[in-house]
């Protein structure tokens, strides 16, 4: 009789996180596996628009975990795993109106206080910018220095080539059950055994555990071509309205603005987005919000209006009631952790959650800050309301 | 006189009803820039699928020149590909 594979880790999901995660598991000499139902970046890591930004992050500990996941990434590039993934570029952050412009007054003193990493190049009036031919709404930019760009399934496949960790898909996860110290795991291949198991299922997580409020967050995103005529200089960096910043304060404005965001990608295309919707789908994408995304991207910088959209696409990102991502052990299953729920922050916060639940998978302490993201927390509140 | 448009300021002349592509291929202008892979630019379907006879109309940026209707005075450039990263 065949013996069932035992792993000490099986990872579910492959998008970044999990990549990350099987990644730097694998390294730490865990033998594991990575499974996904569809693909590598089939969800919203593929989807994404690859920022890597603290300066997006809400202020306190998703601004200092994405600062030190910045560093990591950039160490990451320098060593060898994300060399061909991650790119540094300035950002620059534009305010139209006096609420956005103190928006930006908030980002200076969230970022001082967040550390050197990510600091201020140059704030003024548009004229002063390093981006040429800014549109005559524009009151302020400001540009940073710190941050970079890494598209989300370049990333993904880059963690998964260098692991060594078994990849299987498609191969959906259909359920699992303690067995002494273990976990008997079954899915489409068969079963597995396993020491320890990850759910890094994004959307997906809200049908293996319920008790979890994860909201699938749509998100409209426009592709150009990268065909430039005279008209068009090349932006140097992410161009991003501070209405981005409000979107993601602690009192976000309703949903349904879609402050833009222009990225322009090493291909030499430009991604647009994005909006948040709580009633969006994959499988259609919503052609008023996409005008006014690109009406806003034209209003900022007009030579837009002579690029060439060639796709219009929507994704999803896995968004909790509390704008927190949940990472950690599930309640009553010390052997099951969660890595989800990062609402469009996992591209960014992926190198760090690996190399952290890595540790965790290890056996050993991981970051004190982690502790705010527990999914017992819902455990927790359920348990208050009842 | 016929009327023309111009190519990279060189007047071309063109007839009522032809399309940019037309009349540059009348002038002997096959190869009409590179593309960001370093392909030449250059009519293939004539139909505007392809994507392959872009030029830059000013003002407006790149536009199929098979698609494109001839009018007297019609500025057009080559558009150079900007060496992006494959």
């Amino acid at each position: 009789m065949a013996t069932t594979p035992t792993y000490d880790v099986i990872v579910v999901g492959a998008g970044i996180v999990g990549a990350s995660i099987a990644w730097h598991a694998s390294k730490n000499g865990l033998r594991t596996a990575v499974l996904d139902a569809s693909g590598p970046a089939a969800g919203a890591s593929g989807a994404s628009d690859g920022a890597v930004s603290v300066s997006s992050k809400k202020p306190g500990t998703m601004m200092e975990l994405a600062t030190d996941s910045l560093l990591y990434c950039s160490e990451l590039a320098r060593e060898g795993v994300l060399r061909s993934a991650f790119r540094k570029r300035p950002t620059f952050f534009f305010a139209s109106t006096e609420e956005e412009a103190a928006a930006l007054d908030r980002l200076r003193s969230a970022l001082g206080e967040a550390g050197p990493a990510v600091s201020v190049v140059r704030d003024g009036s548009p004229d002063t910018s390093a981006i040429a031919g800014i549109g005559g709404a524009v009151a302020r930019v400001v540009e940073l220095t710190g941050e970079g760009h890494m598209l989300g399934y370049e990333a993904t496949a880059a963690f998964l080539a260098d692991s060594r960790a078994d990849r299987l898909w498609p191969c959906r996860f259909h359920g699992y059950e303690a067995s002494g110290n273990d976990l008997r795991v079954s899915t489409d291949l068969g079963g597995f055994e396993a020491r320890q198991l990850v759910f890094a299922t994004g959307v997906g997580t809200a049908q293996i555990f319920p008790e979890i409020p994860i909201i699938p967050r749509s998100g409209q995103l426009i592709i150009t071509d990268r065909t430039t005529g005279s008209g068009w200089h090349d932006l140097p960096g992410c161009l991003t309205s501070a209405a981005y910043l409000l979107s993601k304060s602690d009192k976000p404005r309703p949903l349904g603005t879609a402050p833009v965001v222009i990225d322009p990608v090493h291909t030499g295309q430009l991604l647009i987005g994005s909006s948040r919707e709580d009633h969006g789908s994959v499988s259609q994408t919503d052609f008023a919000t996409v005008r006014q995304i690109l009406q806003s991207a034209v209003a900022c910088l007009p030579a837009l209006a002579q690029r060439r959209v060639i796709r219009v696409f929507a994704g999803l990102r896995a968004a909790t009631g509390d704008g927190y991502p949940v990472v950690g052990t599930v309640a009553g299953a010390p052997n099951v952790y969660l890595a989800s729920g990062f609402e469009g922050d996992g591209i960014c916060l992926a190198p760090l959650i690996g190399r952290e639940m890595a540790k965790l998978l290890s056996g050993q302490p991981a970051l004190a800050a982690l502790d705010r993201l527990s999914p017992r927390r819902f455990a927790k509140a359920e348990a208050s309301a009842r | 006189m016929k009327p023309t448009i111009l190519w990279n300021g060189r007047e071309v002349p063109f007839a009522p009803g032809e399309t940019a592509a037309q009349a540059l291929a009348r002038a002997g202008i096959r190869h009409f820039g590179t593309s960001a892979t370093g392909q030449p630019y250059a009519v293939l379907c004539g139909i505007g699928q392809c994507q392959n006879c872009l030029v830059d109309v000013a003002g407006k940026g790149a536009q199929e020149a098979c698609l494109l209707p001839c009018s007297a005075g019609l500025a057009l450039t080559s558009i150079q590909g900007a060496g992006h990263e494959q």
